[in-house]
């Protein structure tokens, strides 16, 4: 199963943080927020695309809709 | 089994949604949403098992078709509405949540009625034969 997938986001957060900080500390505001972002953005794509997995598997199996 | 695995997974995600929730909480968001997911994918199969044989059986018994396609269109209805306001509620939206929840009710209902009237049809067909 993705069990993986929890790890990636996982690292993901921690490596946009860690260079949020070193981008901070550079002064570099504006790209923290730029790098802050662009993670996030990467997290919802993957966990969207699992949302529609799940939503695909249920209507599947019960033929909602 | 099963079980032992889901349980492992549920505390990985809590692990990683504590962990993220200090410096990135909307992180975490997706870790949760990502873990509770993973779960659910896991039941989905043994549930679909399940509800294989409880239509052979209805089959057998002779009961109407639709009538076990709307108990497993509500069991469906109400499985994603406890994933969704869990979820919710989950980031601090307790009203959101329960919204959701009343609207899960409200549909539940809205399913049910055909089986009430089929089942006063079938009274009345009664009272008419005594």
């Amino acid at each position: 199963m993705q069990i993986d997938v929890i790890f990636k986001i996982a690292a993901v957060g921690i490596i946009v943080t860690i260079v949020c900080q070193i981008l901070k500390k550079s002064d570099r505001d504006d790209i923290a927020t730029i790098v802050s972002l662009a993670g996030l953005i990467i997290v919802l794509t993957v966990v969207l695309d699992m949302i529609g997995d799940l939503f695909g598997s249920v209507r599947a199996i019960f033929d909602l809709f | 089994m099963e079980l032992v695995k889901i349980v492992g997974i549920a505390l990985v995600t809590a692990l990683a949604a504590l962990l993220l929730r200090g410096s990135r909480p909307e992180l975490s968001f997706a870790v949760t949403v990502a873990g509770a997911i993973v779960i659910l994918l896991f039941v989905v199969d043994m549930m679909a098992a399940s509800f294989e044989i409880f239509s052979e059986i209805a089959a057998k018994t002779g009961i109407d078709n639709s009538l076990v396609r709307i108990v497993i269109k509500i069991v469906a209805v109400g499985y994603l509405v406890e994933f969704g306001a869990g979820i919710v509620e989950d980031f601090g939206c307790k009203s959101v949540a329960d919204k959701l929840v009343l609207a899960g009710k409200v549909i539940v209902f809205a399913l049910s009625a055909p089986v009430i009237r089929s089942l006063l049809e079938l009274i009345g067909g009664f009272l008419e034969l005594v």
